[in-house]
């Protein structure tokens, strides 16, 4: 410290005397009254083992606790029933008139005859993908015939079939001249972070 | 003749087969064929279809059974106070209130309003490109499958369906091959911007045709059907779903 002011002071210019970095150095102890300085205590190991753990044990408690609200589902607001139309529940059931046994067979009769319909829907479509197969395997046998080379090159992947993108048909044409509502979309949902 | 669209055999298969014939025995080469690829070029269908008997009457059926299952809402909960409270209420406040048949009438004004565009069938089905020419269609009607706002996507790089044809004598005999092979390609018709209903007409622009084709149309599958001849459209009828 003294030799950082001494050297300070050797500066040949007196006006780029800087002596704050010195200073820095300087420190005040509490007034000894020149008493021998006390021996630093050896901490008992124990103590200092004890003293880790707690702090360990305090860290991993926290750190369950963090866990814990993690595991928390974050509740769907749609799925929420407002406590007030549970209670109101038996005011808006309906009161209908009962069903015709007439009325009751009917719907059964649709909904099995819809029933019926998929099903067929559903075979016909299952029977054309394995017709479009085994045509494919024909065409490749056919061209195998031909060609080796053009063989190998039409069993390659194309990497630009997948993932494939299409969008479906709407219900109506588009309307010209149509001008939409405007609008801005505020989003207020609350968001569920830990 | 109709066809679907053919490109010639490519110039590595020319090649291919020119080598194979000259190191083949005369007994090989009789039984070289010729190979085209073709392309069953679709559009998909660009409204849903109309609902048939049955599935208006599944429709019908089903919304009376939600309609019955479900509870009452807000606005039936107000029509049924308005309709208990009539009379009771003072002047001053029947005037401040939007009644529930007020608005309902409102409602119905406004979708009165709404038209829809009129539906033109062929925007409900799928259609399927055709060329028309004479003899046989030797060029390419789609070039390299892109235009200026349409995209044909072929899927996959294997053929889907071949359809093998014997040449008559004298042909086959020039020719040097017994018949010809169409390897059959599904391509997908698209427009990557959003399909406008004009689309089509932009391949019939874009591509500069060759004197060959004399024509070239967007057909459904019915008209195919009756364009192609029986045993080419057994090939090509594989790649048509069922619903057609």
């Amino acid at each position: 410290m003294f030799r950082s002011l001494i050297n300070a002071a050797k500066v040949a210019r007196p006006e780029s005397l800087s002596l704050v970095g010195a200073f820095r150095a300087l420190h005040v102890s509490p007034v000894v009254m020149a008493e021998p300085m006390k021996k630093k205590k050896r901490l008992d190991p124990a103590i200092v083992r004890a003293r880790e753990e707690r702090k360990k044990k305090k860290l991993e408690k926290a750190i369950r606790k963090l866990e814990k609200h993690a595991k928390q589902l974050k509740p769907i607001e749609e799925m929420e029933v407002p406590y007030r139309l549970r209670t109101e529940i038996p005011m808006r059931t309906r009161k209908l008139p009962p069903m015709t046994a007439e009325e009751l067979e009917n719907r059964i009769e649709t909904l099995k005859e819809w029933a019926r319909h998929r099903g067929k829907v559903a075979i016909a479509e299952a029977s054309w993908i394995e017709k479009m197969v085994q045509a494919q395997d024909k065409a490749l046998q056919e061209l195998r015939k031909e060609s080796e080379e053009l063989y190998q090159a039409a069993i390659q992947i194309d990497p630009e079939l997948l993932p494939y993108r299409t969008k479906g048909c709407v219900e109506s044409a588009p309307i010209s001249n149509y001008e939409p509502a405007d609008g801005y979309i505020h989003d207020v949902s609350r968001k569920w972070t830990s | 003749m109709w066809s679907m669209i053919v490109r010639q055999s490519t110039w590595c298969v020319r090649n291919r087969a020119a080598q194979l014939r000259q190191c083949a025995t005369s007994a090989e080469t009789s039984r070289r064929y010729d190979l085209f690829a073709a392309i069953c070029v679709e559009r998909a269908p660009l409204l849903s279809p109309a609902l048939t008997k049955l599935e208006q009457t599944v429709q019908h059926c089903l919304q009376k059974m939600d309609a019955e299952r479900s509870l009452r809402c807000d606005h039936e909960m107000k029509a049924d106070l308005e309709k208990r409270s009539k009379g009771k209420k003072s002047e001053e406040e029947e005037v401040k209130l939007v009644t529930v048949q007020e608005l309902e009438d409102s409602w119905m004004d406004n979708a009165k309003d709404f038209k829809t565009e009129a539906r033109d069938g062929k925007l409900e089905r799928p259609l399927y490109l055709v060329a028309k020419s004479v003899g046989r269609v030797l060029s390419d009607c789609i070039g390299d499958g892109k235009g200026k706002n349409w995209q044909v996507q072929v899927l996959g790089n294997a053929p889907a369906s071949v359809y093998t044809f014997k040449y008559p004598t004298p042909v086959a005999q020039k020719a040097n091959s017994v018949g010809g092979k169409i390897f059959f390609y599904k391509g997908i018709f698209s427009s990557p911007t959003g399909h406008d209903l004009s689309d089509e007409a932009l391949l019939h622009k874009d591509q500069p045709r060759s004197s060959e084709i004399q024509e070239l149309r967007w057909v459904t599958c019915d008209e195919l059907k009756e364009l192609l001849p029986e045993k080419y459209w057994k090939s090509v009828h594989v790649l048509i779903p069922p619903e057609e």
